[in-house]
């Protein structure tokens, strides 16, 4: 007992401790420059409930997170495909395609946002020379969420094709050579091989992306802060702005449990689809 | 000459009902060995009045412990220090569209008229009324004083004067003209923009402030309800919206006062408006590439007037300090006649008509244009604040400024003000 009492006390403090208080607090009604905290009982999550920018933003990081892992997914399993096999100058390739991974977010943000520019910015002048008119990007309503989807997708695929790259390596080479001699065509070994072996593995590595994308909070707040108006505003930008803008401590602290469950109920979601894979 | 009457009545009044003050005379070194605290965020202002600290000491004997901190430092220190009913600030700074009816409605502002008005307690050359009415509105809350004005932050427009005599415009003095103006003076083939709005959600409310209320609306009606749906405030809703759509550069939506100030800057566009205190990058040669071809006016008028919206920093004595006339004297000095005129020469352009007007200030200002815009704008009466009178007003401009993207997007404006004049209510009532 004695040697996990250190581990005990960091989980209490530094978990339990923090996550409790936030549940406690999502009991009271407390705005920071007004009365101090009264006890409201569910009335916190009743007002959620009406509160439209929340449903918004709910829905919006829903759908951030289910477009970014989809395309993840798909995009990182396919370089991992294309790396497994020998080329010449892979490792070179390799290593450039990891350096989208291992940029500082805030710092990669701030080129984006540059290169999203409509008047200055690279991505529109590439678009000219290709024919296409110039478009708003992030400044557009529209596009403001499938424009940071692009941010998120460019420099998190790498991480799918990295873990997915070692699953490729650690498949067994028997089930491949039968195959071989049975005179499998090569989308037949891809489909009813490589692909059911990998499965586990894609799972694990969208399990990772996917609990990542919906905490999603410093590319979204450097490039549009949530904008224009509202149109990019994912539940970490409105619980921010809620608490140390507004000062709504309460009614935050209310989402986050929200938030909390949401993250929580996929994780064992997908954890029990995991074991279901294997 | 307006003011004399009224100067003679309050003398008159004065005389009258308080006899035995009269006899009392002002003396600085009245509350000599008081130790007060003043706290301030670091601005212009406060970098001008720091190395003075000593001056205010010889003169009255009261000891100054002065702390100056980043301004979203100073406003957490502060709200922590109030809330917790701690009375160790005696001298604090604010704004009325920021923190003002937070304050106000928690009683933390000392009314300072009854102080203004005792002639024991402030010097005779301190003349309240040298204060340009603008500055004095932005202080008054419910017919009291709240804080003495350290600036006169005001809305100006800004045009190129070249633009408009090759397409032979005059400077728009209605806020139609101004349209009429813009529309001529695009060409997006060529990347010149009629005029430059802010479009990045609640930064729009600032310049928003200024064209609803020149429109004839107002951020509330007679009720004191949010007043978001009326004609007038959707016909301004719509201006502002076209405005940045039809002859602004695209991207709007993100544009804030910087991205405006870079691309004047660079020539860019014709028009543009917004506070004064961001136009002298404009005139400098080093980081404007037309930097002799800026004119300066006034906001053009709506069917109401002239209604520039504004409002600065302001001195103020927290209501539950221990030594509030000590703390009076600090804020009578700091803003004296004399120590306006010194800081309005360190070009901070101060809330004082004396020193704007003085033949001092006029051989040193390198804008006079700029100077001219700003006194005429000071001298109008009933001009709006940056920001609606609301409690939670952080959180309510993020609401209408997502209005004004609607509004900028071509949407349906008045389905959009309507939802959020509802939702305005709903955060009212959770803070008010």
């Amino acid at each position: 007992m004695l040697f996990i009492a250190p581990a005990a006390i960091v989980l209490l403090l530094m978990l339990v401790f923090p996550l409790t208080y936030t549940a406690h607090l999502s009991f009271y009604e407390w705005f920071a420059a007004g009365p101090p905290p009264r006890f409201a009982g569910m009335h916190n999550y009743v007002a959620l409930l009406a509160d439209e920018r929340f449903l918004k933003a709910l829905a919006r990081t829903l759908a951030f997170t289910a477009l970014s892992v989809t395309a993840e997914v798909a995009l990182g399993t396919a370089l991992a495909l294309m790396f497994a096999r020998p080329f010449i100058g892979r490792g070179a390739a390799r290593t450039i395609f990891l350096l989208p991974m291992v940029a500082t977010p805030v710092a990669i943000s701030l080129v984006w946002l540059l290169m999203f520019d409509p008047a200055t910015g690279v991505l529109n002048y590439l678009l000219k020379l290709i024919g296409l008119g110039p478009s708003l990007w992030v400044s557009d309503s529209f596009l403001a969420l499938p424009a940071l989807v692009l941010v998120d997708v460019w420099q998190w695929t790498p991480i799918v094709m990295l873990m997915v790259l070692g699953g490729l390596t650690a498949l067994p080479e028997d089930p491949f050579e039968a195959a071989r001699i049975d005179g499998a065509s090569r989308w037949q070994v891809f489909r009813y091989l490589t692909l059911p072996m990998l499965r586990p593995y894609i799972v694990v590595a969208a399990l990772f992306r996917g609990i990542d994308a919906l905490k999603t909070f410093d590319s979204i707040y450097v490039i549009t802060r949530g904008g224009p108006g509202f149109a990019s505003e994912t539940l970490n930008l409105y619980i921010y702005a809620s608490a140390f803008d507004y000062l709504h401590f309460g009614y935050s602290s209310a989402m986050l449990v929200i938030f909390f469950l949401i993250v929580l109920g996929l994780s064992v979601a997908l954890i029990a689809f995991r074991r279901k894979a294997i | 000459m307006k003011r004399l009457p009224q100067a003679l009545f309050l003398g008159v009044l004065f005389a009258a009902s308080v006899p035995a003050i009269s006899q009392d005379q002002f003396n600085w070194k009245k509350f000599a060995g008081q130790t007060i605290n003043v706290s301030l965020a670091k601005q212009p202002w406060s970098d001008f009045v720091t190395p003075k600290i000593q001056e205010f000491e010889q003169l009255t004997g009261i000891k100054v412990k002065l702390e100056v901190l980043p301004e979203d430092q100073n406003r957490q220190k502060m709200a922590i220090a109030f809330s917790s009913g701690r009375g160790d600030i005696d001298v604090f700074g604010s704004q009325r569209h920021q923190e003002g009816a937070k304050y106000f409605a928690a009683k933390w502002y000392e009314p300072l008229k009854p102080y203004i008005n005792n002639r024991s307690l402030t010097a005779p050359d301190f003349d309240y009324s040298d204060f340009a009415p603008q500055a004095v509105n932005d202080v008054t809350i419910a017919g009291e004083v709240i804080g003495i004005p350290l600036y006169s932050e005001l809305q100006v427009l800004v045009y190129r004067k070249d633009l408009l005599q090759q397409a032979g415009l005059k400077v728009p003095e209605t806020l139609d003209e101004l349209e009429a103006a813009a529309r001529k003076l695009t060409d997006k083939s060529r990347g010149q923009y009629g005029i430059c709005m802010r479009g990045k959600g609640a930064a729009t409310t600032t310049i928003y402030s200024g064209i609803l209320h020149s429109m004839g609306g107002s951020w509330v009606d007679a009720k004191g309800d949010p007043a978001f749906t009326t004609p007038e405030a959707i016909k301004a809703f719509d201006y502002y919206g076209r405005m940045a759509r039809e002859y602004g550069p695209p991207g709007a939506t993100n544009y804030h006062w910087l991205q405006c100030q870079t691309l004047l800057a660079s020539g860019g566009a014709a028009f543009w408006t917004d506070s004064n205190i961001f136009f002298a990058p404009l005139l400098d040669p080093k980081k404007s590439a037309v930097s002799d071809k800026f004119g300066f006016a006034m906001l053009p008028a709506g069917a109401a007037g002239r209604k520039p919206a504004g409002g600065g920093w302001f001195l103020s004595v927290y209501s539950k300090s221990s030594h509030k006339d000590a703390a009076w004297y600090f804020i009578q000095w700091a803003i004296s006649k004399e120590n306006a005129l010194k800081a309005q020469l360190a070009a901070i352009p101060t809330g004082r008509v004396s020193a704007w007007s003085s033949e001092e200030f006029k051989k040193t200002d390198k804008a006079p244009e700029l100077t001219k815009a700003t006194l005429d704008s000071l001298k109008l009466q009933g001009t709006p604040s940056w920001g609606p009178p609301f409690v939670a007003v952080g959180e309510i401009r993020d609401v209408l400024g997502g209005v004004i993207v609607v509004a900028i997007e071509g949407g349906d404006v008045k389905a959009a003000a309507q939802k959020a004049n509802d939702q305005i209510k709903v955060i009212r009532a959770k803070t008010e």
